[in-house]
């Protein structure tokens, strides 16, 4: 074999012809479909790597999930898996619930205009931290959760997150009991942000703020990266 | 799944052990040192198998997921490559089966090419094997990973590689010659045991390190 800085003249390659390209040595070694999955693009491809803080954010582990006994590959071949939170699903039908939210919103901010009844003065409900996950160093905040006639109303105060423009921006979500995320809003820099969601506070479980980068021609639908910046969890015994 | 357990090094196996133990005790710093290491053989697999890459992402979640969720089944020390590709492949299974129950009008808008409409589970010998060839890539250091993306996805020859690479062609050609002789030792065992024998290689499963798993 040749060492690493070894340079061979040209023609002395075995699995290359006089003009550079592979042979079929390396495919009468290895096997032609072999050879063939190396041409192929799903042998290149990247995971996104926020993708396991989306699975982290889905945890802690469930002891003793019944379905997915799996202490060995044969185990694992024949246990039927756990239905599990469809995370990357969930963008699927971001769209609609982007619609939503602005929707409520939109109707949020009706309310506020047009209502001349007095309603009672809104309470905080919780306060929290939010812990940073080391994506972005040294950020911090906290956030402010206001259950109100029309959902809840939550100020954000993170001013040491970096401002992101130029296509860059933070998104916030609420996590579900269901583990279900739901967008309440993106913003360039976390000073003085307030976010909406038409959610009853006794369903939310958590809240995490993610990194997210506009993608030329899918501003409907865009996925949510994943990477997040900021979290915090809500205490069990919350309710509207 | 047969041969996906490879020989590893005491140490590494005593990595393994603890990167068990600590999945077990539940921490995140494991799961992300699992998707570290795995990440990108699981996805590949699940891609594979599903040829969308969104569908994709969705079993490698619920690959890592399960996995994370069911540590405290794994033996601590053995390998995890059988049992995270055997995980992979019954969500990339459960997710193509899912699709694959869309409903009428839902398929009626399905582009014909959709892996979905034309779903059939791939045995645990062809996961086997592109998690095999995916892991031999990963094996590789990254210039001569690259040179054989070049060479295998892209079909440059290589006068064009060390034109876009800007190095001398001698160099395209050892770097070549010799990722090519490591694939080689690493996917040499994938050929058929007849071929195997047939040849009388001895070294076809020596520097490769592979070896039969237990199952």
């Amino acid at each position: 074999m040749a060492n690493d800085d070894t340079i061979l003249p040209i023609g002395d390659d075995p699995y290359t012809d006089e003009e550079g390209r592979l042979t079929n040595l390396f495919a009468d070694e290895v096997g032609g479909d072999i050879a063939d999955l190396l041409a192929d693009p799903t042998m290149w491809e990247e995971p996104p790597r926020g993708l396991i803080d989306e699975v982290i954010l889905a945890g802690p582990p469930t002891a003793g999930d019944a379905a997915t006994e799996a202490s060995d590959p044969g185990d694992a071949d024949e246990a039927p898996l756990a239905p599990v939170v469809p995370l990357t699903r969930w963008r699927q039908v971001r769209a609609g619930l982007v619609g939503a939210a602005a929707a409520i919103v939109l109707l949020t901010g009706a309310v506020v205009l047009f209502s001349t009844t007095g309603a009672p003065p809104a309470e905080t409900a919780f306060t929290g931290e939010l812990v940073p996950t080391g994506l972005i160093p040294d950020v911090d905040g906290e956030v402010e959760v206001i259950p109100v006639q029309s959902g809840l109303q939550i100020e954000l105060r993170a001013p040491s997150l970096p401002r992101r423009d130029g296509g860059e921006f933070y998104e916030g979500w609420l996590r579900l009991d269901d583990d279900r995320l739901v967008p309440v809003g993106t913003f360039h820099e976390g000073g003085d942000v307030t976010l909406w969601a038409g959610i009853e506070l006794e369903r939310v479980v958590a809240m995490t703020i993610t990194l997210e980068q506009a993608v030329p021609g899918s501003s409907a639908d865009q996925a949510s990266s994943g990477e997040v910046v900021l979290k915090v969890d809500f205490p069990d015994d919350l309710s509207g | 799944m047969t041969a996906l357990s490879t020989f590893r090094p005491p140490s590494v196996v005593a990595d393994d052990h603890a990167l068990a133990e600590a999945l077990q005790r539940g921490e995140h710093d494991a799961v992300r040192e699992l998707y570290s290491r795995f990440g990108g053989l699981v996805f590949a697999v699940t891609l594979r198998m599903l040829s969308d890459r969104q569908r994709a992402e969705e079993a490698t979640q619920q690959t890592f997921l399960q996995a994370w969720r069911n540590a405290d089944r794994f033996e601590a020390g053995r390998d995890f490559a059988p049992w995270l590709a055997t995980i992979a492949r019954r969500a990339a299974i459960d997710i193509g089966r899912h699709e694959a129950r869309r409903p009428a009008d839902a398929l009626d808008d399905a582009p014909v090419d959709d892996s979905a409409l034309a779903h059939s589970d791939p045995s645990a010998e062809q996961v086997e094997r592109v998690w095999a060839v995916r892991a031999a890539i990963e094996q590789l250091d990254s210039a001569d990973g690259e040179l054989v993306r070049l060479q295998h996805l892209e079909g440059l020859t290589h006068a064009e590689i060390a034109d876009r690479l800007g190095i001398a062609i001698g160099t395209v050609k050892s770097r070549s010659f010799r990722a090519h002789r490591r694939l080689s030792q690493k996917l040499s065992h994938l050929r058929g045991d007849h071929d195997a024998e047939v040849s009388g290689d001895a070294n076809r499963n020596g520097s490769g390190g592979v070896e039969k798993g237990e199952d």
